[in-house]
């Protein structure tokens, strides 16, 4: 959707453009990639998150039941608890559905999500480098113009 | 001088006609994007309970409980919240279709009354001139 505003690459000739009309079009870009840059962080986010979840799904098949263990309550208060049971985790599976898993199907299911989002990550990239190229590129033909009308206007004088 | 007070006027009203049409679709567009993210959600919901053997636990979130929730039934259920999503996606795809009609006629319209304002008013101005 983002690049329904992405006129400078193709059809357009750049140069025909007035300078307002280049600056706006180098606004827009920016704007999309900021945007675009923003999902990439969050993507990368999340796909930490996936990761450390999958970590902790696996460490705790590891454990013993009834293993002494801090409960974080907050972020700095910790209750005393036991370990009830390893054999099963539940999984927020998305839209407030819940699903019982054994830990190895949730860190299976972490796994997943994490591939998942790499592969979005890497189509992200690839969007951003090109709309970068996009930018310096109407840049570039700013630049030219802006030079061209300076050294006009100076020898009018 | 009186018609050009009048017409002044109703270019501004169309204005805000056309302000509105502009407003509404971007709210349209909004709202669009919220129901694709939904969607998104949910098929990926549907492929995780796709997944699950016919005997797991499946628990749905039901304020702060979780209540137990047969697979077939959870899928029905995330099936036909798919199905409205879509079908909610089409209705604002039509409504943004005739939306933008409304708008390009009508900016048409503005445009139109802005040119024959220029006219009469340089015909204004012709004819002080001739008279002074």
């Amino acid at each position: 959707m983002a690049e329904s505003s992405g006129k400078g690459d193709q059809g357009i000739d750049l140069n025909t453009l007035s300078l307002q009309q280049l600056g706006s079009v180098k606004e827009g870009i920016e704007n999309d990639l900021q945007s675009l840059g923003d999902s990439f962080q969050s993507l990368q986010g999340a796909a930490t998150r996936f990761h450390v979840s999958g970590m902790a799904a696996e460490k705790l098949s590891q454990q013993e039941e009834g293993q002494p263990m801090l409960v974080p309550l907050t972020s700095s208060l910790y209750v005393a608890g036991e370990l009830a049971g390893t054999d099963t985790v539940l999984i927020d599976i998305g839209t407030g559905y819940f699903v019982e898993k054994t830990p190895k199907e949730g860190s299976e299911f972490c796994k997943r999500k994490v591939s998942m989002l790499k592969h979005n990550i890497e189509q992200l990239q690839q969007v951003i480098t090109e709309k970068r190229q996009q930018v310096s590129q109407v840049s570039r033909v700013l630049q030219a113009k802006m030079a061209a009308q300076q050294g006009g206007g100076s020898s009018d004088k | 001088m009186d018609a050009l007070q009048a017409m002044r006027q109703k270019l501004e009203t169309e204005a805000k006609v056309f302000q509105g049409l502009q407003k509404e679709s971007s709210k349209s567009a909004g709202l669009r994007t919220q129901f694709q993210q939904q969607q998104q959600e949910n098929n990926m919901v549907l492929k995780e309970l796709e997944l699950l053997e016919e005997e797991a636990n499946v628990y749905k979130l039901v304020g702060p409980m979780l209540i137990k929730q047969d697979l077939v039934e959870a899928k029905s259920n995330v099936g036909k919240r798919l199905e409205y999503i879509g079908d909610e996606i089409k209705r604002l795809d039509n409504g943004m279709k005739s939306l933008e009609k409304k708008q390009a006629e009508k900016q048409q319209e503005v445009v139109a009354l802005q040119q024959k304002m220029q006219q009469l008013q340089t015909k204004g101005q012709a004819q002080a001139q001739a008279a002074s």
